[in-house]
């Protein structure tokens, strides 16, 4: 019988032989460099260099991204960046930045931005039916039924300066980031033949509109990782806190001027249930603007739906003057540097501030499995549905 | 040891450690089974150091390795049909001979505390005398390190402690260098050394390669730049230092297979009982970076004939937890798909045995070092290790019984030879390290026959007697031990039997035994206990009247 075996696994085995020698001759040929290296292996003494990234993504409905970035780190002060990124069938963006380090606390950095067909789904504003009532379209972006989600061909060239002030340590990092975007953006739809919304409805939508934002951040980050060995971006406990500031002026092309304020609070909490790998977070956040947002471009509005909140909704599925999102999560940890969460949200768009209810909000639930690092995630997958039927998943390998 | 008393015979045949055991007159009776020694004394020596030319360097890096260990080596094998297989490097007793792989010390000869405080070779380090001339920046792992050479010309690979973990790696390795060599393994000599950091200066001809792997001179700026990492406050540096070993490496050993260029190397490294033995001691000091990358092969230009070495025992003693955060090293593989999974499904409810650890260590120079949490039966390296897979309980059990023999007063020799400046280290160290032996001990001695130091006399009734380690080591009370010995032919024919139940002591006489008439009185005796609800094992010794018509072991079979 053991012969019979035998004989039966020896060609599965080895042809797997066979294949296992094209991914051990790479191994060896990356030993021939690594083997190599001297006590500078994990970046000790802090030479600086060229750096590197690569990034895949794969977001509902987008289908594969690719990505890459190319940097360069002058002494320990300054750094260079630049980063492209390929969509897949929707064109590319292309990024240059550079930071330097003005003094221990005060940082300088720079970016441009330059993207073509850079995406957007659209589903509506606020509760206003956005259909085209001359096609006879009723489109409710709160209704229960499937939405028709279009691709935005985005141009957008931006430029933006920021100068990151880290300020004292309370406990916790204080962070106060003062900014200014100068940005333009020319959005058609991808297939203006399927479009089935009301252009007229949509400011900035075959308008092209450019503004200039000057935002003022402060954060406090008191969140902390228990032990050494839990990667500095999963931390356990602690509390973390933003507020932000800002007002933009900009122009429609052929229309009127627009100018808003832009404001958001938001909080999080972590609860360290054992050891530092379990985790429960409880988060909130509320972002507006002043306004009238039939007089704001709508990609400028407030939006929940994406990879970071409402996430069984696609990106930018809902948009309006202000929109408020709550998160409960539970995260522990399948090895030391992965971790799985469950989460559940609620979120709705709103108004305004005088018009925050709960008959608006949407629940999203869902998992995620990530591979965190000290410096932030290296892998990242994401599933969720909602309480409406609609399900969206992310994917995101490496990072840029 | 077992009776009679060994003879250091030199064995010109290597395959007579495997012929001393194998079949003889391969009787075929039920019960004592077909094996039947040689009537002779078990080989305590193997000559596997007959000239050979001098083999070329050859290692895999470290990628290629991981990957055909953990990926290729996993996969080909679970298409691969194979029966577990005993050790092949014993002699007939069931224990290593000498050979270029291992050299019997305190498992046949009183070792001194003394002896284990000094180590291998002259000691001491380098010589402090004079400068210490930088060769070149150390390549390949982790730790920053430099070769240097001394006033005596002797060449060393010096290593320094992280600054943010003084007194852990430097420590940790020489520690368990220390009882390793003890144990019979071939070491590097390695201390604990502290001098001034100025005392580095470069050398002449010193060179560096640089992380493309080229080489080129290497400049005082270099040397000042890895000093500048190192160097504490204090400005005294302390470093462990490792003699190079004499000889030219000609690479680490594979796990698996032998080493074709090498003909003195004739049993399977996955079958060497000196190489699946080391699970047994590497789990006592958590020594879990296990790879051929830490092994060397060198060829004694002398002898014209390999040694074989292990080495850098830096990450032991929990030192992989604290010093890189692999919390989990120990209780499982890199991979860790058993634990994650176990996680994932329990939705986090399951602790993993590295978090029901009770808090870090807060000791200088002391990692995440527990006897609480230690399992000797779940116990394995960092990365799989093929001879490690392959070990079992007989393997375990011989490495047992010579750790048995290293005593408190070994383990707190070697702990001052670790040379901890915090004397509450030290005694923690101590005192974990003699914890974990004790459980590693009660686990290999539970799963066989723990008998030992056999005698054997007698004429027309004979009688043998035997350590119960069980029993002399306190793992069980005196007095709850019943004892029964059946004896049997050369062909298998069962001759009588005899009980014991020995009120108190260790040591365990059986007398009256009915020997077999043929085969020079070849004797097999079937030795069975139960120490109150529970059977230990089957022990089969196997008699025979010598050349000078004395009743000797001529081996045991464990069961």
């Amino acid at each position: 019988m053991r012969t019979i075996v035998r004989a039966v696994l020896w060609t599965p085995r080895e042809l797997l032989e066979l294949g296992l020698w094209v991914p051990e001759e790479v191994a060896g040929r990356l030993d021939d460099y690594y083997e190599s290296r001297g006590p500078d292996v994990y970046d000790r003494g802090g030479a600086g260099g060229w750096s590197g990234g690569a990034m895949l993504l794969w977001e509902a409905p987008f289908g594969p991204s690719v990505g890459a970035r190319i940097g360069h780190v002058f002494g320990r002060r300054a750094r260079a960046d630049a980063t492209a990124v390929v969509f897949g069938r929707y064109g590319y963006t292309g990024r240059v930045s550079a930071s330097v380090a003005a003094s221990a606390r005060v940082q300088i950095e720079l970016a441009g931005e330059i993207g073509h067909d850079h995406e957007v789904v659209l589903a509506g504003i606020g509760d206003h039916p956005l259909g085209d009532a001359a096609a006879g379209a009723d489109l409710d972006p709160f209704g229960s039924g499937a939405l028709p989600e279009t691709i935005l061909d985005d141009r957008v060239l931006a430029f933006r300066v920021a100068a990151p002030i880290q300020l004292a340590e309370l406990p916790g990092r204080f962070r106060l980031r003062p900014s200014l975007r100068v940005e333009r953006h020319d959005l058609a739809p991808d297939e203006p033949a399927a479009f089935a919304y009301d252009r007229s409805r949509l400011l900035g939508l075959g308008q092209p509109f450019r503004f200039g934002l000057a935002l003022v951040d402060v954060g406090w980050d008191a969140r902390v990782a228990p032990a050494p060995w839990i990667p500095r971006a999963a931390p356990a406990t602690g509390w973390r806190a933003r507020a932000a500031v800002g007002y933009a002026i900009g122009d429609v092309d052929g229309g009127d001027d627009f100018r808003f304020a832009r404001w958001a609070v938001s909080a999080e909490r972590l609860f360290d249930l054992f050891r530092g790998t379990r985790v429960l977070t409880l988060s909130a956040h509320i972002q507006g603007i002043t306004g009238d947002r039939a007089r704001v471009p709508f990609l400028l509005l407030p939006a929940l739906g994406g990879p970071d909140d409402l996430r069984a909704f696609s990106r930018g599925r809902f948009r309006d003057e202000v929109a408020t999102s709550a998160e409960l999560a539970y995260e522990w940890a399948i090895g030391l540097r992965l971790r799985v969460s469950l989460f559940t949200e609620v979120g709705g768009v709103h108004e305004g501030v005088g018009a925050l209810d709960a008959e608006h909000l949407h629940l999203s639930a869902g998992a995620a499995l990530r591979q965190v690092y000290d410096d932030g995630n290296a892998a990242r997958f994401v599933v969720a549905g909602s309480d409406t039927g609609e399900a969206s998943f992310f994917v995101v390998l490496g990072g840029v | 040891m077992t009776t009679p008393a060994p003879q250091r015979a030199a064995s010109h045949a290597l395959a007579a450690i495997a012929a001393a055991a194998v079949c003889g007159g391969c009787g075929g009776a039920r019960g004592v089974g077909r094996l039947r020694f040689e009537n002779q004394p078990p080989v305590t020596l193997v000559n596997d150091r007959r000239p050979i030319a001098p083999p070329d360097f050859r290692q895999q890096g470290l990628v290629e390795y991981y990957f055909h260990e953990e990926m290729s080596r996993p996969l080909v094998g679970a298409l691969t049909l194979s029966r577990p297989r005993p050790a092949a490097d014993v002699n007939s007793l069931g224990e290593v001979p000498d050979s270029s792989w291992f050299t019997n010390r305190i498992g046949v000869r009183d070792l001194s505390p003394a002896e284990v405080r000094h180590g291998p070779g002259r000691g001491g380090g380098p010589d402090r005398s004079g400068p210490w001339r930088v060769d070149g920046v150390k390549v390949g792992g982790a730790a920053i390190g430099f070769k240097i050479h001394d006033a005596r010309g002797d060449r060393y690979i010096i290593k320094f402690d992280e600054r943010d973990h003084p007194e852990t790696e430097s420590s940790a390795d020489v520690l368990v260098q220390r009882l390793v060599w003890a144990f019979g393994y071939n070491v590097p000599e390695n201390e604990v050394v502290e001098v001034e950091c100025d005392r580095l200066v470069l050398a002449k001809g010193a060179t560096f390669k640089n992380q493309g792997g080229d080489e080129r001179p290497m400049t005082q700026a270099d040397l000042d730049r890895y000093v500048g990492l190192v160097r504490p406050p204090s400005g005294r540096c302390r470093v462990m230092s490792s003699r190079l070993v004499d000889g030219t490496p000609v690479g680490g050993f594979p796990p698996e297979g032998v080493r074709r260029d090498d003909p003195n190397d004739t049993v399977a490294h996955e079958d060497r009982r000196a190489l699946r033995g080391q699970r047994l001691l590497f789990a006592w000091f958590d020594h879990t970076d296990v790879k051929t990358q830490n092994t060397l092969s060198v060829y004694d230009p002398r002898r014209r004939a390999l040694v074989h070495y292990v080495l850098d025992f830096g990450k032991s003693l929990g030192m992989f937890a604290r010093v890189d955060g692999l919390i989990y090293v120990g209780y499982r593989t890199s991979w860790g798909l058993s634990s994650s999974l176990k996680s994932l499904v329990s939705l986090g409810l399951w602790v993993p045995p590295w978090e029901r650890r009770a808090s870090a260590p807060s000791l200088r120079g002391v990692g995440f070092f527990d006897a609480g949490t230690f399992d000797p039966a779940t116990w394995t390296p960092h990365h799989r290790w093929l001879p490690f897979d392959r070990a079992d309980r007989f393997d375990d059990y011989w490495a047992a019984a010579i750790i048995l023999k290293i005593g408190p007063a070994h383990v707190h020799a070697a702990v001052e030879a670790a040379h901890y400046t915090d004397p509450s280290a030290a005694a923690y160290v101590e005192r974990i390290l003699l914890e974990r032996r004790q459980k590693l001990l009660r686990w290999a001695l539970s799963r066989v026959a723990p008998f030992d130091a056999f005698a054997a006399r007698g004429g027309e009734r004979l009688s043998l007697c035997f350590d119960d380690l069980w029993v002399r080591h306190r793992f069980g009370r005196e007095g709850e031990t019943h004892y029964r010995a059946v004896t049997h032919d050369f062909d298998g024919i069962r001759l009588g039997h005899r009980d014991a139940w020995p009120r108190a002591g260790a040591r365990v006489c059986l007398t009256g035994l009915v020997p077999g008439r043929s085969h020079a009185g070849y004797t097999i005796v079937r030795l069975s206990a139960r120490r109150g609800s529970d059977e230990v094992p089957d022990l089969y010794v196997h008699l025979a009247r010598n050349r000078r018509g004395e009743l000797a072991v001529i081996g045991i079979d464990r069961r």
